[in-house]
Parts: C-alpha cells; sequence; structure tokens
C-alpha cells in the first residue's frame, strides 16, 4: 500500500472522476490524486511532471471516451513517452462501454493490466491497489 | 387375186427372207403379210402358210393398235425405229422388242413395208427392273384414254395396298385414293393440264390406302399425243412417306427452333476472323437497335458504334485476351448501348472460338442477348445491399451508443446514490445532490438525442415530405431563429445565393440541418477573431451544391477524419456537444438523396459541402 505514492485518473466526466476519488479515501489511500478530463491533457500534464523530475503515477484509471483526446490515443503517445519508471506503471482502463470491439481493441496494447466497466466499486479499487 | 400377185413378188424376196437370222416379214400397202421369215413364224408360233396374205393385226392380233401408226409413217417412207416395247406373242407370252419399219421400194415406189423384229433378253431385263422398282419404291402407270383401260405395274398395287391384279376400272376412279380435298384436286388439274395442253406434272401429295393408312406419294405424269389427240396419259407413283415424314420432321423441328430462338430473343453471330466478315441473325440486329436493311461499312463497325466508349475499351481488352489464350470454353462480355431515347441497354454476349484443324478457318461464334432487367435488378440490390449494410451499420452504432450513453448516467446515478447514503457531511451531502442534478439532466438530453437519432434514422416516406423551398429565406429564417447567439458572438453572415434558387428537401430537415451547421460555426468559433459565416450555393445540373464556410477553430481531418459524421464524437472542449448533431445531419442530407463532405484547417476554418436535388 505504502508503495503507492499517486494515483492518476483521466476522465472528463466529473460524476465519475467524484466517485473514484470517494471510493480511493474509503480503501484507505490517501495520497495523490492527478486528475485529467482527456488525454492530451493527461499527456502534457505527465510531460510538465517528468520535467519537473517527478516520477509518473504508479496507477493510472483511463476512461476511453473522451473528447479532444481519447483513451486509445493517449495510449498510443504515452508508449512514446522517454522514461525510466514506465514499466512501474499499471494502466486500468475504466469505461462504460461493453462493445466486444473495445475489448479487443485493449488486447493490442500490452501496456494495459486490465479493463474495468464503469462503476468502479470499492471491490474493483482494493483489487487494483493489492495488484500493485 | 390376192395370191397371185403375193408369189410374184414373192419370188424376188424370197432367198432374202428365208436365210433371215431373225424375225423379218414384209407387207404390202394394206398390211397384208407377203412373207416372213421362218424366225417370225417361229416366233409367233404360225404355219407360214397360214398368214400369208392376211392382214397384219389379224394374224397378230395382240400387236398394240398403236403399231398401225409406224407402219402408216413406213408407207410415207419415213423408216421407224423403237428401242424397245412390250408386246404380246400369240400364245399370249409378253416380251419386249425392237424393231425397225422401213418403206419396201419397188420399181422407185413403196409398195409396203419391211418389218425386222429383234428379241431382247426380256426376262432379266424384267426382272431387273422389277427389282429396281420394288428398291425405288416406284411404279409406273398408264391410262388409255380410247379405251380408259388403265395399266399399273406391281408396285403401284403395293403401294396402293390393293389386291396384285386390282386396276381401275374408269379415268375418275384412278383419283380416288388421293386424299380428298387438297391434294386429290391438286391431281386431278394436273391431269387435266397434261390432257389438255400436254404440261406434264410432278407432285409431292397425302394418298390414302386401301387399308385407310395415309402416306406420302410422289406422282409425276405426262401425255402423249397422236394426231393432236391425247391418247394416253403415264408415269409414275413413288412411296417417299419415310423421307417425306423425315422431311417434314425437320422443317417443323428448324421451325421450331427459329421460333424458340425468336421467341427468346436471343440473337445469334458468327465472325469469320480471316476475311473480317460477320454474319447476325434478325434479333442481333433488333438487340443492337441497328436496322438490318440499312447500314453502310462491316457489321463489326456498326457493332462497336452502339456501344458506350467506356465498355467497348474494356471488352476490346478482353476480346484480345480471349483471342490470345483460346480454349473451347465459352467466354462472355458485357456490355451498354444507348438506344435513341437515351435508355441504356445492357447486352450479354456469349463468344467461343471455332478453330477447323486442317484448315485456317479461324472464326467466332456466339449469342447475345438483353440482360436490361438482370442488370438493373442486380444495381437495385447493390443499393439495397449497401443500405442495409448502412443501416446495419447505424443500428450497430446505436446500440453501442445507448449502452455506453445509458451505462455511463445510470452508472453515476448509483454512484452518487451510493455516496449519498453513506455520506455523514452536510456540505458533501450538498455536492452530492449537486451532481445528481447534473446526472439526472444529462440522462434528460442523451434521451433526447437518442430519439431525435431513431427520428432521423426513419427515413421512410420521405418522398411524400418532399417539398420545394427557397434556400435564401430558409437561411435567413434559420438565422432568425438563432438570432440571440448570433448577437452574443457578434457573428456576421454572408449568403451569396440566387434569391430564385429552390429546393427539393424535407423542409424540416433542411431546417435541423442548417440549424446545426450555423450552431456548430457557433460554438466553436475561434477565440482570436469574430465568426463569418459565409454560405454560396451552385445549381450544376439537377443537383444544387451549398458550400457553408466558417472561420473557425477548424478540425483536425487527419485524427477525426472518418469518425467526424459519427455519433458520439466530440471533438472539442465545449460541454455541450454531444457528437450526435452531424450524425443526425448527414442522415437526413442522405435520407434526401444528397451527400456531404467536409474540409477544414485547424484555426483557420471548416467548410461542409452539401450536394441535394432541385
Amino acid at each position: 500500500m505504502n508503495k503507492i505514492e499517486s494515483i492518476c485518473v483521466i476522465d472528463d466526466d466529473p460524476i465519475c472522476v467524484f466517485g473514484i476519488k470517494k471510493t480511493l479515501k474509503k480503501a484507505n489511500y490517501y495520497n495523490k490524486v492527478l486528475i485529467f478530463e482527456n488525454g492530451l491533457e493527461a499527456i502534457r500534464g505527465l510531460e510538465e511532471y517528468l520535467i519537473q523530475g517527478k516520477l509518473l503515477p504508479n496507477i493510472i484509471f483511463l476512461d476511453l471516451n473522451m473528447p479532444i483526446m481519447d483513451g486509445w490515443d493517449f495510449l498510443n503517445d504515452f508508449v512514446k513517452i522517454p522514461n525510466y519508471n514506465r514499466d512501474f506503471v499499471n494502466i486500468y482502463i475504466i469505461s462504460s462501454s461493453v462493445d466486444p470491439a473495445d475489448l479487443k481493441k485493449v488486447e493490442e496494447f500490452s501496456v494495459i493490466n486490465n479493463y474495468l466497466i464503469k462503476p468502479i466499486t470499492l471491490e474493483k479499487i482494493e483489487t487494483v491497489i493489492q495488484e500493485y | 387375186m390376192k395370191v397371185s400377185k403375193f408369189s410374184n413378188l414373192c419370188t424376188i424376196d424370197e432367198a432374202y427372207v428365208k436365210n433371215a437370222n431373225n424375225s423379218i416379214a414384209i407387207l404390202d400397202e394394206n398390211f397384208n403379210f407377203i412373207s416372213c421369215s421362218e424366225k417370225w413364224a417361229c416366233n409367233f408360233k404360225v404355219q407360214k402358210k397360214s398368214i400369208l396374205g392376211e392382214y397384219f393385226f389379224e394374224a397378230m392380233p395382240n400387236f398394240p393398235m398403236c403399231f398401225k401408226a409406224n407402219l402408216i409413217a413406213a408407207l410415207n417412207g419415213e423408216t421407224q425405229k423403237t428401242d424397245g416395247k412390250n408386246i404380246t406373242l400369240n400364245n399370249g407370252q409378253p416380251v419386249w422388242v425392237t424393231y425397225k419399219i422401213k418403206p419396201r421400194i419397188l420399181n422407185k415406189r413403196i409398195s409396203g413395208v419391211l418389218l425386222e423384229l429383234n428379241f431382247v433378253e426380256k426376262n432379266n431385263m424384267e426382272s431387273l427392273l422389277d427389282d429396281a422398282q420394288k428398291v425405288a419404291r416406284t411404279g409406273g402407270w398408264e391410262v388409255d384414254l380410247r379405251t380408259n383401260k388403265v395399266l399399273w405395274t406391281k408396285m403401284v398395287n403395293i403401294i396402293h395396298e390393293v389386291e396384285p391384279d386390282f386396276v381401275p376400272s374408269t379415268y375418275e376412279e384412278c383419283f380416288e385414293h388421293f386424299k380428298e380435298g387438297e391434294f386429290r384436286n391438286k391431281i386431278y388439274e394436273a391431269a387435266n393440264r397434261a390432257v389438255n395442253e400436254n404440261i406434264p406434272w410432278d407432285e409431292e401429295v397425302i394418298m390414302i390406302t386401301a387399308k385407310g393408312k395415309e402416306i406420302w406419294i410422289r406422282t409425276k405424269g405426262q401425255a402423249e399425243f397422236i394426231d393432236g389427240q391425247c391418247v394416253r396419259i403415264y408415269g409414275i407413283c413413288q412411296d417417299i412417306n419415310d423421307f417425306k415424314l423425315e422431311q417434314l420432321k425437320y422443317r417443323e423441328d428448324a421451325e421450331q427452333l427459329k421460333r424458340a430462338v425468336t421467341a427468346s430473343k436471343v440473337g445469334t453471330w458468327e465472325c469469320h476472323l480471316n476475311e473480317n466478315h460477320s454474319v447476325w441473325d434478325d434479333t442481333c440486329f433488333e438487340l443492337h437497335n441497328i436496322d438490318k436493311n440499312n447500314y453502310t461499312g462491316s457489321i463489326y463497325e456498326n457493332w462497336k458504334k452502339t456501344i458506350y466508349p467506356d465498355d467497348l475499351d474494356k471488352i476490346k481488352s478482353q476480346l484480345i485476351q480471349y483471342y490470345k489464350n483460346p480454349s473451347s470454353q465459352s467466354k462472355s462480355l458485357d456490355y451498354r448501348i444507348q438506344l435513341p431515347n437515351k435508355e441504356t441497354r445492357y447486352i450479354k454476349a456469349i463468344i467461343t472460338f471455332v478453330s477447323e484443324p486442317d484448315s485456317s478457318v479461324y472464326k467466332a461464334v456466339g449469342i447475345c442477348y438483353d440482360v436490361t432487367k438482370e442488370k438493373l435488378a442486380e444495381k437495385n440490390l447493390k443499393k439495397y445491399a449497401t443500405i442495409t449494410g448502412e443501416q446495419n451499420n447505424s443500428l450497430t452504432n446505436f446500440a453501442h451508443m445507448v449502452s455506453h450513453d445509458l451505462r455511463a448516467h445510470s452508472t453515476n446515478l448509483s454512484v452518487l446514490t451510493r455516496l449519498l447514503l453513506s455520506e455523514k457531511d452536510d456540505g458533501q451531502k450538498e455536492q452530492i445532490l449537486t451532481m445528481l442534478k447534473s446526472a439526472t439532466d444529462s440522462l434528460n438530453s442523451t434521451v433526447c438525442n437518442l430519439n431525435d437519432v431513431v427520428q432521423s434514422s426513419d427515413t421512410t416516406n420521405i418522398e411524400n415530405q418532399l417539398a420545394s423551398v427557397n434556400l435564401l429565406k430558409v437561411l435567413h429564417n434559420v438565422k432568425n431563429n438563432i438570432s440571440t447567439l448570433f448577437h452574443k458572438k457578434e457573428a456576421k453572415s454572408i449568403f451569396e445565393i440566387d434569391p430564385d434558387l429552390e429546393l427539393t428537401v424535407v423542409p424540416a430537415y433542411l431546417d435541423s440541418i442548417l440549424l446545426n451547421l450555423f450552431t456548430n460555426s457557433l460554438n466553436y468559433s475561434s477565440e482570436d477573431r469574430k465568426p463569418i459565416i459565409h454560405v454560396k450555393a451552385k445549381s450544376i445540373n439537377d443537383i444544387i451544391k451549398i458550400d457553408f464556410c466558417d472561420n473557425g477553430k477548424g478540425i483536425n481531418l487527419n485524427v477525426v477524419g472518418k469518425n467526424i459524421f459519427g455519433m458520439n464524437k466530440t471533438f472539442h472542449r465545449n460541454k455541450d456537444a454531444r457528437g450526435v448533431g452531424l450524425y443526425i445531419t448527414k442522415n437526413r442530407i442522405e435520407a434526401m438523396g444528397g451527400k456531404i463532405s467536409v474540409t477544414s484547417k485547424v484555426n483557420v476554418g471548416t467548410t461542409f459541402t452539401i450536394i441535394l436535388n432541385k
């Protein structure tokens, strides 16, 4: 538990973000939570973060359907970020989509740890934290 | 008196006649016997003396009377000869003879006739004739018109299926076996013409045998005239039933084939490649709309002229390929021809190359037929398949959108209510409630959007709703409806449109399409400049092209290109963008048979191009 320094949530839906934040607290996670509204913001934010000499977040919750830059495009750009601790980042897709095409696409990205269907419940958060 | 005269003359010729090896007789000018050779007497089985001085036809009762004409002619100085004649001996035996009759000159004056008979090997000849008749199934017949006596050879009786010794007893009876009506009348008239005008006949007719069988026979006949008088008619009767039935069957089959080919509208053609010469049947000409009685140049040139230029190039290269790789298999060509009424006819031609190994003959043969109906049906089918495919696609999209959007909201609602229940802090509770309100509002707006999508997907009955509207008027109306937004953004609009330009559209659809484009342009306007919306319309043939340009933020089409008209794609940060506007717009334009496309440059502006029917 203590290993996790920061968690990042990339989602344009404020309610969903609010829910995840609340649930993280319930799971006794009080460290840093980074919030981005879409993929582009997230890429820019993370790059900024690295420039400041900080490490990437340990866990990223990534929504798929977002304006400006969606989850897939974020992943394409993310794997290009030169960073030594990228391999220690666990990425979880969070989506309401039950489209089989999306599930299939997940397999194309080895960086993805798992695909979580919303709502993100306490049980799911606890599993994610334990997996780390 | 008779005797004394005879004895006088007898002495002169005695040596000659007596020693003759053949049958010789001498008659006086009244055709009484003066002398005859021993052979004659022997052949006719008479005592020499008993016939001397007797009248020829009394002594030789079986000689035909027509022989008298020969005797008279000889007496007039003309030598008579025959190649053969059937006569009957006194004992009733028929024989075949050739004879010569010469005038007998005494003291430079014709005083009688000299008769010389040669008996031919009659038995062989007759049996040969009989056999030949049997093989040919041909019989001979004659009618002596003076006696009305009829003579038939055996074969005639066999063909008629009557007793071997039957012969008709009257002239009329000769015609009774021909089938009543057309055939009997024809032969009756032919016989009359022969008798009256000496015109021979040769006809194929149906007769009915004694056993009631209908058969085809060939009948030939001609007349014999003596002193301008028809004395007999004679001819042949041939059984041609098998041959005729075959012939008729063949004719009927050929006729049937021709009818079938004509009815099926299949044209047949042939092209001799060495000579560059083609043969077409009538249907071929009809199919290609070429007047077969009125064209110039070769068929090939005329054929090429009828074909659509695009198709001609295509089939030319196909033909060359077929020609270079000949095989016995048939190949097909599809092409279109233009009819005078501007309609298109689709033709399918089947082609086979035929080469004869022992010669340099090389030709192509084949058929061609009209496949317009099939082609149009196929086109329609493809169109429907495309529409069905598209509809299926949009249904799938729709299902995913529904599942995604509704799930997103329901998830949020359930998360929020759960948090609300477990929250103790009043301030937090207030925050959650505000979120709950916004979640329900979003759900409501999503349901409204879904409803719009459903309605825009229902394109049935479009035809009935089409109406003509004035584009400029509609643009002004739509602009007025969003005047608040227009003023707020300090936007300007330029309409470069003919005030009389009319469109055939579903009016409500056009309103919604233009409204969507206006609000998009205003919502995604650049922060650096005031929005300018420029609408141009151009009439091209049957269509109208509308360019809807703005100077807004623009869209990076490389990134969103194919998805721009998809569902639930939002490309800008505007929170009210739900991503169904352009989807619905595209649906509605296509429902009216139109098209929409987009070009855009980031930070310069976006142009939507709409094509609609007049």
